[in-house]
């Protein structure tokens, strides 16, 4: 290419005094890489002026393909807006008032930057502390992926496995607690823009916690649990006891249950059980159980059974009736819904003889039968029967004075009475054991609580 | 269509109906009633188990 210079004589030997076009300079060409985001790279245009020509007073770096541009006065200068993992030469001319040189072209490079955002990752639970994520991976942005970064919503400290799809990540989750996780991935320029949130997953979920309590305690809530489900059951009543013939058994612990009871995490909660009745040993009715208590709920303790002694009624405050009748029992079960405790069905009715037999106690479900019938049932919650149900009624050989009592039925029972007693004593009512009826009357089975809670 | 007034604890459990007429999600084992301890359902082994 053909230049003119001041310097320089025309072809008639007189020099004119013209403008100096800039020589072409020398240019070379770097990747900027680090941080640049992605298709939107960057190169470094470093160029030096020519010796001879003009002197240009600005420099235009033009990038092909794309003709991205960068004027400036000094080298370098640096372009932007290129295409990630995209080849590209640049040319380079100085300008000045005279005009512009001609271009020098770079050798080509590679713009790069951080890689493209990964796909939506698809978040499943692989156990309570770990998390797999899969995902459609994003171009690498011209430099391999190496790795992958997940963040979390709610935000804990994680550990991730992997560099391709799909990825674990590991960390200790709270219980109940959903969480949705963003991908990043990184190369040796930098990271990615985060991808969008995943499903949510419940890594830790909760476990369902059952605690039981025959004698007096304390209950701590755990340090995330708001609710409890309990049950409160009350002791037994004692047996009847009757000379000329059978007592009846005792009732059944009544029960309260509430299916929600709010608390306090970390908070310490009384738990009160009460005491099955003391046995007797004379011809009179069976006492009453102790009542249990648990968050405000009470569990009545159940009736005594019945004397079968004719003019004797049963004992204790909810005792049955003695004589021909038999002894009511204790408290219904709870209807569950509202957690209401009622008065059990009337025990046991007339013996097979007539008014020598008592009757068994009542209470549990149905409340016991008459005679040599068998005591009602318990109800059953979380697979065991907690409540045992009202005594058997006592039985007797039809004209012999005498007979045994029926015990109740204990909470481990499903249906069953307890020991009968002998020689007219009552078995025990139906606590949390049922009692056996011989060689006094059958004291009542202990009360218990039973808390259960999702932690 | 059966709707369950509340979630079924763990798979092995089934819907049952108590004495009073109730119905109850059913281990299916007994549940322990050792006083004052801490049982959890390990549904793995179809166990109760004593927490720690």
């Amino acid at each position: 290419m053909s230049v003119r210079h001041s310097s320089e004589e025309d072809v008639d030997g007189i020099y004119t005094a013209v403008g100096d076009i800039p020589d072409a300079p020398t240019a070379s060409a770097t990747d900027v890489g680090t941080s640049r985001a992605f298709n939107n790279g960057a190169a470094t245009v470093s160029f030096t002026a020519a010796t001879k020509g003009g002197t240009p007073t600005s420099y235009t770096a033009t990038s092909t393909p794309g003709s991205f541009t960068s004027t400036g006065t000094t080298s370098p200068l640096t372009i932007t807006g290129l295409q990630s993992n995209t080849a590209y030469t640049f040319s380079v001319t100085g300008t000045n008032s005279t005009g512009t040189s001609p271009a020098a072209v770079t050798t080509g490079i590679t713009a790069t930057t951080v890689p493209d955002t990964p796909g939506t990752p698809t978040a499943t639970v692989t156990n309570s502390t770990t998390v797999s994520l899969a995902f459609t991976a994003g171009a690498t942005g011209g430099k391999n992926i190496t790795s992958y970064t997940v963040t979390s919503s709610p935000s804990i400290s994680l550990t991730t496995t992997g560099t391709s799809s799909p990825v674990s990540v590991s960390g200790v989750f709270a219980t109940n607690q959903g969480y949705t996780f963003y991908l990043t991935a990184v190369n040796a320029n930098g990271s990615s823009t985060a991808s969008s949130a995943s499903n949510s997953v419940t890594p830790l979920q909760p476990v369902l916690y059952t605690q039981t309590f025959n004698s007096n305690g304390t209950f701590t809530a755990p340090n995330n649990t708001n609710t409890v489900e309990v049950l409160v059951i009350g002791g037994g009543g004692s047996g009847g006891s009757g000379p000329l013939g059978a007592g009846g058994g005792g009732g059944a612990g009544g029960g309260k249950y509430s299916a929600s009871v709010s608390v306090t995490p970390n908070a310490n909660y009384a738990i009160t059980i009460g005491s099955g009745a003391n046995s007797i040993s004379f011809p009179c009715g069976g006492n009453k159980g102790g009542a249990s208590t648990a968050f405000g709920l009470t569990g009545n303790g159940g009736g005594g059974g019945g004397s079968s002694r004719a003019g004797r009624n049963g004992g204790g405050n909810s005792g049955g009736n003695g004589g021909s009748s038999g002894g009511s029992g204790g408290l219904l079960p709870p209807t569950a819904t509202d957690g209401t405790a009622t008065y059990g069905n009337p025990g046991g009715g007339y013996g097979p003889s007539g008014n020598n037999q008592g009757g068994g106690g009542g209470g549990g479900n149905a409340g016991g039968n008459g005679g040599c019938g068998s005591g009602g049932c318990g109800v059953t919650y979380y697979g065991t029967t907690f409540m045992g149900g009202g005594g058997a009624g006592g039985t007797n050989e039809h004209g012999r004075p005498g007979g045994s009592g029926g015990g109740g039925s204990g909470a481990y029972s499903v249906c069953s009475s307890g020991n009968g007693g002998t020689d007219g004593l009552g078995g025990g009512g139906g606590g949390m054991y049922g009692g056996a009826g011989s060689p006094v009357s059958g004291r009542g089975g202990n009360g218990a609580v039973i808390v259960r809670y999702y932690a | 269509m059966i709707v369950y007034p509340t979630p079924q604890p763990y798979p092995s459990w089934t819907w049952k109906i108590n004495e009073a007429g109730r119905g109850y999600w059913d281990a299916p084992v007994a549940l322990p009633l050792d006083d004052q301890k801490i049982y959890y359902w390990d549904e793995e082994n179809l166990a109760w188990k004593v927490k720690e």
